[in-house]
């Protein structure tokens, strides 16, 4: 049964709409940006149940995101080196903290991280919840400390008022700047490239793009393992670094784990050059090269490396670009403030 | 439109009611009274058990090997207390982080809500369960800001001892016990029975257990200052210390 309100009435329906808001939060949950939680994506690793997004709460870590008050002297912000237009990458092979500091990996791109069981190249980081305060202490990076920072944030003129709105208390400590952090981080979601709308089935490939695909899938997908274009494992590529990183091993101390490292995901594989974790490699031709021609042994799987003919290599090349999402690099939400 | 009007009454009261916050602490159960009790930890040095400090200079009983620490932080996590009749009390949440201050030898760690009773023995754990090193962002004597935490490698540091020594090349040590998975486990739990006294935990009256954490027990064994001066992740290094400080703690008494 419907129930129709009484015409004479419509303060009612105010009444109602007004208890119903205060039942919830403060704020409304947050209008997902390119389609919150993909259907054709796995369930994510991120529990958003712990940690609601709600729009204050984005808006609170999108201002914390781009807000050079997070380093110790107040001159770089995670925006620094985590550009949108290059998925949330950086376009020099290491990039600088505070102080014209060289950073040792080259900045990884930031996107789809609800679905990341780990974090960094060598997966040293176990949540996402954690992982801001590695680059916030990292004295090669922001080089600040955590109370000092909760501190400078108690002091300013409209933080705590956003702490407020965010979490119903204008506490600034690990949990409230984290879980901000993560509302804005966790959203960064690709999942609208020319792939997906081939996957849900509103666009097709090209001849080549769908060669390229085929290729992808004999020869890829292994270890890029779709959606995500990741199986999360620790792997050597083949790839030989000029510098002293010992990849996984820096984590488990374990001799056979020297020179692995986390598979990244290939969304948006055509911006964020160069690539590596040492970002030696200037162009994804570069990257094939790597492959056909393994500069150190790579992981069985790859064999004595992928040699592909001309052809092969433009078609491969073609299905890499339809994993570009132009709605991602450009959703004016995710801009700073 | 009398009716109508009814259950627009309804649906209103029934809007109120949904408002009711869901996380009410809920009524206690038939719970035992509760009271307090404090652990001391004495910090002492070698086998006379010497009142040792923060910020004092010590030479080891058996390397002569000179310290001055200017940091000793450990978890102690996980306490349960033993009663004559075997039955256990597990303290909810437990997590505690002893920090000794400047110039301090001995930290007093007061646990609250402890059921009135009379317990025989008591077991806790040096470090951090696994569970709380792989489940994200914790708050209290875990949140990451208190130092005890490895950013770039998550998980706790479950022990911190820090300060200077002559015989380590920079004139430092510094030794972060933590790990938690496969051979790097470094969690170490202790039992220790109060040698048939008992500890008695009334409403108005608040006892101590007094134990003594024998610092020199780190380079038990013949470890030297020299070598092992800089440990910084979990690992063998990480482990054979986690066995020493553990074997630091010895009861003394219990003071009712």
């Amino acid at each position: 049964m419907i129930m129709q309100l009484p015409a004479k009435a419509p303060w009612l329906f105010w009444l109602i709409a007004g208890m119903l808001l205060a039942c919830g939060r403060d704020n409304q949950t947050l209008p997902a940006p390119t389609g919150f939680l993909p259907a054709h994506f796995p369930p994510p690793v991120y529990n958003f149940a712990k940690n609601e997004p709600t729009s204050a709460g984005f808006e609170l870590g999108n201002a914390l995101f781009y807000d050079p008050i997070t380093s110790v002297d107040s001159s770089i912000s995670c925006a620094s080196c985590h550009f949108q237009a290059h998925a949330f990458s950086d376009v020099v092979d290491f990039s600088r903290g505070v102080a014209g500091r060289l950073g040792m990996r080259n900045a990884p791109p930031l996107q789809n991280l609800a679905w990341k069981p780990h974090f960094n190249a060598d997966g040293g980081i176990n949540h996402l919840d954690l992982q801001p305060i590695a680059p916030i202490t990292n004295t090669l990076e922001h080089a600040f400390d955590l109370n000092l920072l909760f501190e400078r944030l108690r002091q300013h003129p409209s933080y705590p008022q956003r702490f407020m709105a965010a979490f119903g208390s204008d506490q600034i400590n690990d949990r409230s700047l984290l879980l901000a952090i993560s509302q804005f981080v966790g959203q960064l979601i690709s999942a609208d490239s020319k792939y997906d709308a081939v996957v849900l089935g509103k666009s097709s490939f090209s001849n080549e793009e769908a060669a390229g695909y085929r290729l992808f899938q004999q020869h890829c997908n292994g270890c890029h393992t779709e959606p995500l274009f990741s199986n999360f494992d620790f792997k050597r590529n083949g790839y030989a670094s000029t510098t002293a990183d010992e990849g996984r091993a820096q984590v488990t101390g374990k001799p056979s784990d020297v020179g692995k490292f986390s598979v990244p995901g290939l969304r948006n594989i055509a911006v964020t050059a160069p690539y590596m974790h040492d970002g030696q490699l200037r162009s994804l031709a570069d990257v094939l090269d790597s492959y056909a021609q393994p500069s150190q042994t790579p992981d069985p799987r790859l064999g004595t490396g992928v040699q592909l003919s001309p052809a092969e290599r433009s078609q491969l090349l073609a299905f890499l670009h339809t994993l570009t999402d132009v709605s991602f690099l450009t959703n004016p939400a995710f801009k700073a403030p | 439109m009398k009716t109508n009007r009814i259950i627009w009454a309804v649906m209103l009261s029934t809007l109120l009611f949904a408002c009711k916050k869901e996380d009410i602490t809920p009524e206690p159960n038939p719970d035992p009274v509760t009271s307090s009790m404090v652990i001391e930890f004495d910090h002492v040095w070698g086998p006379n058990l010497a009142a040792w400090r923060l910020n004092e200079m010590w030479v080891h009983p058996s390397t002569g090997d000179t310290s001055t620490f200017n940091v000793l932080n450990y978890y102690i996590s996980n306490v349960r207390l033993r009663k004559a009749d075997g039955s256990e009390y597990v303290q909810p949440e437990s997590y505690h982080l002893v920090q000794l201050q400047p110039n301090a030898g001995l930290s007093e760690l007061k646990l609250n809500n402890i059921p009135v009773g009379d317990y025989s023995a008591i077991t806790y754990t040096i470090g951090v369960d696994s569970i709380r090193n792989v489940s994200g962002l914790q708050e209290g004597a875990l949140s990451p800001s208190n130092g005890m935490f490895w950013s770039w490698n998550t998980g706790y540091i479950f022990v911190k001892a820090e300060g200077t020594t002559p015989h380590a090349a920079n004139g430092n040590f510094r030794y972060h016990i933590g790990g938690f998975s496969g051979a790097n486990n470094a969690i170490r739990t202790a039992t220790h029975t109060f040698n048939g006294s008992t500890l008695r935990v009334r409403q108005n009256a608040e006892p101590s257990l007094h134990m003594f954490v024998n610092v020199a027990h780190f380079w038990h064994g013949g470890i030297r200052l020299s070598t092992m001066n800089n440990v910084h992740m979990p690992g063998t290094n990480a482990v054979l210390l986690a066995d020493n400080f553990r074997d630091a703690f010895v009861f003394d008494h219990v003071h009712n």
